[in-house]
């Protein structure tokens, strides 16, 4: 416990004094001046995060619902099985991956290589938590679906998944907190940026890269204080995500928060 | 709910063409179809990455296994300077063994006092908040932790634990070497405190998820606290509790900013908890930029890659085993 | 009948609320992505550069380029520090414009001069910053006046010596009171030029005591069985690396060790001419480029055998080197390169060589003196575009 407070006590001491309007919204440019800011780091966050979640909730909701569904049989334990195996997968491995995929592919570092990194990593948790979400709601919704005639697909679609929904957006909005503070698999994607974006083929900044790169450089003052303003904010985010999780789900059974 | 699991036709066992001949409407696809269909389509993006990982790490890998053989696995050099090439993966893999080790030996013990402190003995008003702070902790990135680590949690290991363990003990083989703080040691113990939020908050849930049946009947037949929860609460727990640890376990096993600022990185078999290390997830991310694409070096890391992922997949087989195992003990009866 | 097993409830988020944040998370990344730099009135014709390499240079780079930008704003110069290795490798392989390294590409029949000539195309080699490597230590009670030669640092440093109050460094140290302590060596954890330069300067130790543990961006650290290592990630770690831990020793680049609080200390070293020891300055460092007798090749040379080490003078600073920028001499072969681009980079570059070296002294970097920008500016003229020179 006392470790974790002094994590949080150190991150709060040291980036409360960085922060300001302009801070976070100036870009980066030359890390040796003082105003250099965040600006662009925090947009890039956001934009991975958004892609991330373009590629890997679709995917995962529907990989979820096949294996609550579905997925009773061989393939489908296969499936799951695969699954734990892949949310097991060291971040670093699936940096390699993407770089070895999408970077010398497009032919430079660039965001999409890193969204499709980080949506590797999200891809489990999603699915994970959509079947746990979906196989939690009971057999009598569906039967009286099924009384009323509506179709199989239907009633996933319509019913099943906006009765779990609490379920899947907890699931979805942990692996956001996840992801946003993964550094690894961006090192070897990305590559950072002092700008801000400018094409989802083109290099990008993000939080933890900014926290990382003010780290190397921190015997100049001003990175010193930009990295731990940039960890502030990267503790605030991933922190009000999780406190959105539970304040969404409050009075709620334990079962959907059961696996983050 | 049984009656109605039973009666709903299994889709995935009858042919889609019987399907398909007992509609009474024109011959096409029902959408059911098409909906499971699509389905089994995005589920197989994950067969797929799994497949496109494997053929990538395989196939990387191939030159240094044909240059070394079971060599790779057994020797200890790590030597990337041309002429003089040597490379063998036996110093990470038992630089990850030992972090990893350190970080469930310590960090679940830990996390089950809180996970039973929480379920069980906190009155109300600490619970909530409580359990809410340590789920919240679990979500500090490890970069964080890296800093933290390197500027604050060393300096405190360094004075307060491994100086005095090496003013004492510092002759067995185990402590010898100068503590200076950024060793195996540290670097578990790192990792132990960045599992206990996953592994206490799962246990956690996991705990109070338990029916009051059976801390009632434990009572009913005259168990004490501490029995009740061993007995009532750990045991039905006991398979997610379990799933809780290995999850924390591949998190410490592919853990890779926080270790690679604290272990001090250098390819040495682990003789010592004070000694300089490194482990295969830190080896990748220091040297994978460097290496020259088609290199032996880089068919070396990527070998790596695949030793790390082998190892993924046997901390599942091995969860699934368990888990497997308890559920035939326990005729089934797990959440 | 336990409340758990009823799933619906009336408190948790509504459908609506649910569709909406799915929403707003896919339309994040849309208005974050367009509209903020409509906001700021970038245009959408920006140019964009990216070049990646050594992180010595990170911080001149950064100020030379947001200068740059200021000046040319629809031009943006993106560099990353990944290490000097890292920045031949991405080089060598297209994935960024140009790279950036303390370590200039090896020459010979199989280095990477040769491969890259060979299967992409000719790479030049543009000196654009000056950087050196001082010795920092950490004893208590010392703390100027600490001197050492290569031939003493070489033995330090691969365990010849493990004691600080070893006579051999005592000799040197006459007015020192020197502990009796395990000397314990700070180094690079990762491929790193200063490891490069330092260790190159450690090869010039005399031959009763050589230097064993190879010049490279990793030296073979693990050949040593005597000294006491601690290995640390970049020049930050082996700063605090030292400045946390009593008795220890390691290398660090000049502009770190001048910008960093608190006060490290370092050591002087014997001077080229073999007459005094000298302190690592901006001074010293201008001082052995200046006198240097090197003669530099030409863009498209091999620059490996290139030297500013143990420069002649009475007040030169033994341990100094060049930084590289490796641009392709032909640069269509860069892919997504265009005419426009092609043409705003090389006066990217042009300016690199002039009016960025303004930066750096106020950065604790070595500015380049007039003989090395004459050199540069004849490399720069010759880069082409389908075989059409962008710069008279």
């Amino acid at each position: 416990m006392f470790p974790l407070a002094s994590i949080l006590f150190e991150v709060v001491r040291n980036g409360l004094p960085a922060i300001s309007v302009g801070f976070l919204t100036r870009p980066t440019g030359n890390i040796t001046d003082p105003s250099s800011g965040i600006g662009n780091a925090i947009e890039g966050t956001l934009i991975l995060i958004g892609m991330t979640c373009l590629i890997a909730v679709p995917i995962g909701l529907f990989a979820g619902i096949y294996l609550a569904e579905f997925g009773d049989n061989k393939f489908g334990r296969t499936i799951r099985f695969l699954n734990d195996v892949l949310g097991e997968f060291p971040s670093i491995v699936i940096g390699i991956l993407a770089f070895s995929i999408v970077v010398v592919a497009i032919g430079h570092f660039s965001a999409m290589a890193g969204a499709v990194a980080l949506s590797i990593i999200m891809l489990p948790i999603v699915t994970r938590t959509a079947e746990e979400s979906i196989k939690l709601v009971p057999s009598s919704i569906r039967d009286a679906a099924m009384a009323l005639g509506i179709r199989r697909w239907r009633t996933s679609l319509s019913i099943v998944l906006v009765t779990a929904k609490d379920g899947i957006l907890t699931g979805i909005m942990l692996s956001i907190a996840r992801i946003a503070g993964e550094t690894a698999p961006l090192l070897l994607t990305v590559l950072g940026s002092g700008f801000f974006f400018s094409g989802v083929d083109q290099p990008i900044d993000a939080l933890p890269l900014r926290i990382f790169t003010d780290y190397k450089n921190s015997n100049y003052p001003s990175a010193l204080a930009q990295g731990w303003g940039a960890a502030l904010v990267l503790v605030v985010l991933v922190l009000s995500l999780n406190l959105g999780v539970r304040f969404l789900t409050r009075g709620r059974s334990t079962f959907a928060r059961a696996r983050a | 709910m049984a009656v109605s699991e039973e009666a709903r036709p299994k889709q995935g066992k009858t042919p889609a063409r019987a399907r398909l001949a007992s509609l009474r409407f024109p011959r096409r696809f029902s959408c059911d179809d098409v909906f499971e269909a699509s389905s089994i389509i995005f589920a197989g993006v994950i067969v797929l990455i799994i497949v496109v990982t494997s053929v990538f790490l395989v196939r990387g890998s191939v030159p240094v296994l044909e240059s070394f053989g079971t060599g790779f696995f057994t020797g200890k050099n790590w030597i990337a300077a041309a002429g003089s090439e040597s490379y063998s993966a036996l110093p990470f893999v038992l630089g990850t063994l030992v972090t990893s080790a350190i970080a469930v030996a310590v960090g679940v013990p830990l996390s089950m006092g809180i996970a039973i402190f929480l379920a069980e003995m906190a009155p109300w008003s600490v619970r909530n908040p409580l359990s809410r702070v340590i789920e919240l902790l679990a979500a500090v990135p490890s970069i964080v932790y890296g800093l933290w680590g390197l500027f604050v949690f060393r300096l405190w290991i360094r004075d307060y634990l491994e100086t005095p363990i090496s003013n004492y003990v510092g002759s067995f083989p185990v402590f010898q070497g100068t503590p200076l703080g950024l060793d195996f040691l540290t670097a578990g113990l790192i990792l132990a405190i960045m599992i206990i939020p996953t592994v206490s908050s799962i246990s956690n849930d996991v705990m109070m998820a338990v029916p009051a049946s059976q801390r009632e009947a434990a009572y009913s037949i005259g168990a004490t606290r501490w029995e009740v929860v061993r007995t009532g609460v750990l045991g039905y727990a006991r398979s997610g509790i379990f799933g809780a640890t290995i999850l924390g376990l591949g998190r410490a096993v592919g853990e890779t900013m926080a270790v690679t600022m604290i272990i001090g990185n250098i390819p040495a078999l682990p003789a010592s908890f004070f000694q300089h290390g490194a482990t295969m997830a830190s080896v990748i991310a220091n040297e994978f930029s460097e290496a020259d694409p088609g290199s032996l070096h880089l068919s070396a890391l990527i070998g790596i890659g695949l030793t790390l992922f082998l190892f993924a997949l046997v901390i599942n087989v091995f969860a699934q085993l368990m888990v497997w195992r308890v559920l035939k003990v326990r005729g089934g009866s797990v959440e | 009948m336990s409340s758990k097993d009823v799933v619906i409830r009336s408190t948790g988020i509504s459908k609506s609320i649910f569709i909406i944040s799915l929403v707003i998370v896919a339309a994040a990344s849309g208005v974050a992505g367009y509209f903020v730099p409509v906001l700021l009135k970038q245009s959408s014709s920006v140019i964009t550069i990216s070049g990646a390499g050594s992180s010595f240079v990170f911080p001149l780079m950064s100020a030379i380029n947001a200068n740059y930008t200021a000046g040319n704003p629809n031009v943006q110069v993106n560099y990353q520090s990944v290490g000097s290795g890292a920045g031949i490798t991405d080089f060598s392989t297209r994935i960024v414009d140009f790279g950036a390294t303390d370590a200039p590409l090896t020459g010979g029949s199989l280095g990477q001069r040769a491969n890259i000539t060979r299967d992409t195309g000719t790479p030049l080699t543009i000196p654009e910053s000056i950087g050196a490597v001082a010795i920092a230590f950490n004893v208590k009670g010392v703390a100027t006046g600490l001197k050492l030669n290569a031939t003493v640092a070489a033995m330090i440093f691969q365990g010849n010596i493990t004691q600080w109050n070893d006579p051999i460094i005592a000799n040197m140290n006459s007015g020192v009171t020197l502990p009796s302590s395990t000397i314990t060596v700070v180094h690079r954890s990762d491929s790193s030029g200063t490891s490069f330069i330092f260790s190159s300067w450690l090869n010039s130790s005399n031959a009763h005591y050589p230097w064993k543990l190879k010049v490279s961006k990793t030296p073979n650290w693990a050949g040593s069985t005597q000294a006491t290592y601690l290995s640390l990630p970049q020049n930050v770690g082996v700063a605090g690396g030292v400045q946390q831990n009593p008795n220890t020793i390691g290398y660090v680049e000049l502009n770190y060790v001048l910008s960093t609080t608190p006060q490290m200390y370092y050591a002087s070293v014997l001077n080229g001419a073999g007459s005094a020891y000298v302190l690592p300055s901006l001074t010293t460092s201008t001082n052995a480029v200046n006198n240097s007798t090197a003669s530099l090749p030409t863009g498209d040379g091999d620059w490996s055998k290139v030297t500013l080490l143990n420069a002649p003078g009475g007040s030169s600073y033994s341990i100094v080197s060049f930084t590289y920028v490796l641009v392709f001499k032909e640069l269509s072969v860069v892919p997504g390169m265009t005419q426009a681009k092609a043409q705003a980079f090389v006066n990217y570059l042009w300016f690199l060589v002039h009016s960025g070296q303004d930066q750096a002294t106020k950065l604790s970097f070595v500015a380049l003196p007039f003989a090395v920008v004459t050199i540069d500016e004849a490399t720069i003229r010759t880069i082409t575009y389908n075989s059409a020179t962008l710069h008279s």
